[in-house]
């Protein structure tokens, strides 16, 4: 507990009548003004009007004729987060009522406030002041990471000094304020985070909607010429031209197929789909008919286990997160027919876990992160397929939805991919078409 | 053929040349020539009316859309099938063609087979299966 500190006009005799002291704040207008003060920090997103609401709330608590709540800013010191709360307008002159941070005669009761971290008043600030009843200032400091962020000063009516109950009360308010202060700063900190990160989305996403159309032209040239060079020359060319042509075809084929994949990953990152109630079992039929000339060709098996529940989500986007699924699992098979199981399983909290399972060739665990990198492929070009940017999509549809998704395999021994999605909402009604 | 990308016309020719069909094609490098020559106009003056047009979006100065809907508000050309011939498959340009009513958008394919099936699949269907708006010169 700290003393007030004295200024300068300490010890001038009274000369004006005494007015009675007020009756201080019982306890229970002080718990209860707490209360206030808690609710307001834990819901007020500005802070300023908080603090404005704190000091006028105090001042009528305490039946005190003005306050002001002041702000530490790095650059300009302490600025008033308001107009000075004043209860009874027609009696105040208010400028000169409460001390004035800026003074630069003396350590203003603020300023002091501001230095030492810890509260200050002066009970008794003599016959010059022009108001009745007013006889002390106090400053009560609101503290964030060790600093004092936030000053709230009164003119009292009273010139004893503030009870235990008022400081110990005034010591929570501050906290509050403290808490509520971070808080602000936090999620401020968070928004220009992430209106970064989305301007750098966007810029990404144009340059690669840019390139890879820029990318094309070329790319066609180089193909279509050397394709016309085969046909028109095709008998002055001998040995190994015909191959070197047909290397220089196929590596602008592959990177065609690149610079698509490249936009494909880049449009789903940028996606925002709309979300609503899907079935799962209607996703996977559908994810089946795309995927029923692979099907043939690998007289491959799907079986469902169980019924498959209905999630909160996209039935578009998941439709691609099962034909990358099922597909890979039809790809990467191994000697025997290909076998693929897909289930749901419970994962708490009314999440869903979606499993497709293979009896493919297996993946050695330490792979397991890196197969959903963009362009992460385990086999040389030319052995499988595609250009490694199917998981990786995957992974960006499981983050749309909020879930996870990950892989157990070993070599040899096929492969359970797993991603979690969430409960269905009890009043999603009809489709997530929008 | 509207198309300013010399290599990319000569891709095109080539693949028409080696159709059955026998046509002949004229290639203007830019919008603004595109519809001087429709309007027969300056060095134009004369010229046969073409059966089907083929758009590149992309083009110098008027945009092929542009030019399309230049076409669609002229009477006298406006009954000409346009089919855009385009490297772009974004849906802005796929929708605001049709909705300039481009009779049909065609994204160019990467090789040469493509390019020579595309083609002919465009002169089969303009030329075999569809009838044409009859001359009205």
């Amino acid at each position: 507990m700290t003393s007030g500190t004295e200024p300068a006009k300490a010890g001038m005799p009274m000369t004006g009548p005494v007015p009675s002291a007020n009756q201080p704040a019982h306890g229970v207008q002080l718990t209860e003004l707490l209360h206030r003060i808690t609710a307001l920090a834990n819901e007020a997103t500005d802070t300023a009007s908080a603090l404005n609401k704190t000091v006028s709330d105090v001042c009528e608590t305490m039946a005190w004729p003005a306050g002001q709540a002041l702000v530490f800013d790095d650059d300009a010191g302490l600025v008033p987060a308001g107009p000075p709360h004043v209860i009874d307008e027609g009696a105040v002159e208010t400028s000169g009522l409460l001390p004035s941070p800026s003074d630069e005669a003396g350590d203003s009761l603020a300023r002091t406030v501001l230095g030492s971290g810890a509260p200050a008043w002066v009970r008794d600030v003599g016959p010059d002041d022009e108001v009745d009843g007013a006889r002390g200032w106090l400053a009560f400091p609101v503290i964030v990471d060790d600093q004092v962020s936030a000053v709230l000063q009164f003119v009292s009516v009273d010139h004893a000094d503030p009870d235990d109950d008022f400081l110990q009360t005034m010591a929570n308010v501050g906290r509050q304020l403290g808490v509520l202060i971070e808080r602000n700063r936090a999620r401020q900190q968070l928004e220009a985070v992430n209106e970064d990160l989305e301007r750098s989305n966007r810029e990404l996403e144009r340059f690669a909607y840019a390139a890879s159309h820029d990318l094309q032209e070329p790319l066609r040239k180089i193909v279509g010429f050397t394709q016309l060079l085969e046909q028109r020359y095709r008998d002055q060319l001998e040995g190994e031209a015909g191959e070197f042509m047909d290397i220089v075809v196929d590596g602008a084929l592959r990177m065609r197929q690149l610079i698509n994949d490249l936009l494909t990953y880049s449009r789903t990152g940028r996606r925002q789909p709309p979300m609503g109630r899907v079935e799962l079992g209607d996703v996977l039929a559908a994810a089946l008919e795309d995927l029923h000339v692979a099907l043939e060709e690998s007289d491959g098996s799907i079986a469902v286990e169980g019924r498959l529940p209905a999630v909160h989500g996209n039935d578009n986007e998941l439709r691609e997160l099962l034909v990358n699924l099922v597909g890979n699992a039809l790809k990467y098979r191994g000697d025997a027919p290909t076998e693929v199981a897909v289930s749901a399983a419970p994962h708490g909290d009314g999440w869903w876990r979606l499993t497709v399972a293979d009896n493919g060739i297996g993946i050695d665990p330490a792979y397991h992160d890196r197969i959903f990198e963009v362009f992460q492929r385990l086999h040389g070009a030319g052995a499988y397929s595609g250009t490694g940017i199917g998981l990786a999509v995957c992974r960006q549809i499981a983050d749309h939805h909020g879930g996870r998704i990950w892989v157990e395999s070993a070599p040899g021994e096929g492969a359970q991919f797993h991603i979690t999605l969430p409960p269905a909402a009890r009043n999603d009604d009809g489709t997530s078409h929008e | 053929m509207v198309e300013d990308d010399p290599a990319d016309a000569r891709l095109t020719l080539e693949s028409l040349e080696q159709s059955k069909l026998r046509n002949e094609v004229t290639v203007v490098g830019s919008g603004e020539q595109a519809l001087a020559y429709l309007r027969g106009e300056g060095e134009h003056t004369g010229r046969l009316q073409p059966d089907l047009i083929l758009l590149d979006i992309n083009l110098p100065g008027m945009d092929g859309v542009e030019v399309l809907e230049t076409i669609k508000t002229d009477d006298d050309i406006t009954a000409i099938p346009v089919v855009m011939l385009t490297t772009s498959d974004a849906d802005t340009d796929i929708l605001r063609s049709y909705k300039a009513h481009a009779s049909a958008y065609v994204q160019k394919p990467l090789g040469l087979d493509g390019f020579a099936k595309v083609v002919s699949a465009i002169e089969q269907f303009w030329f075999e299966v569809v009838l044409l708006p009859p001359d009205h010169h």
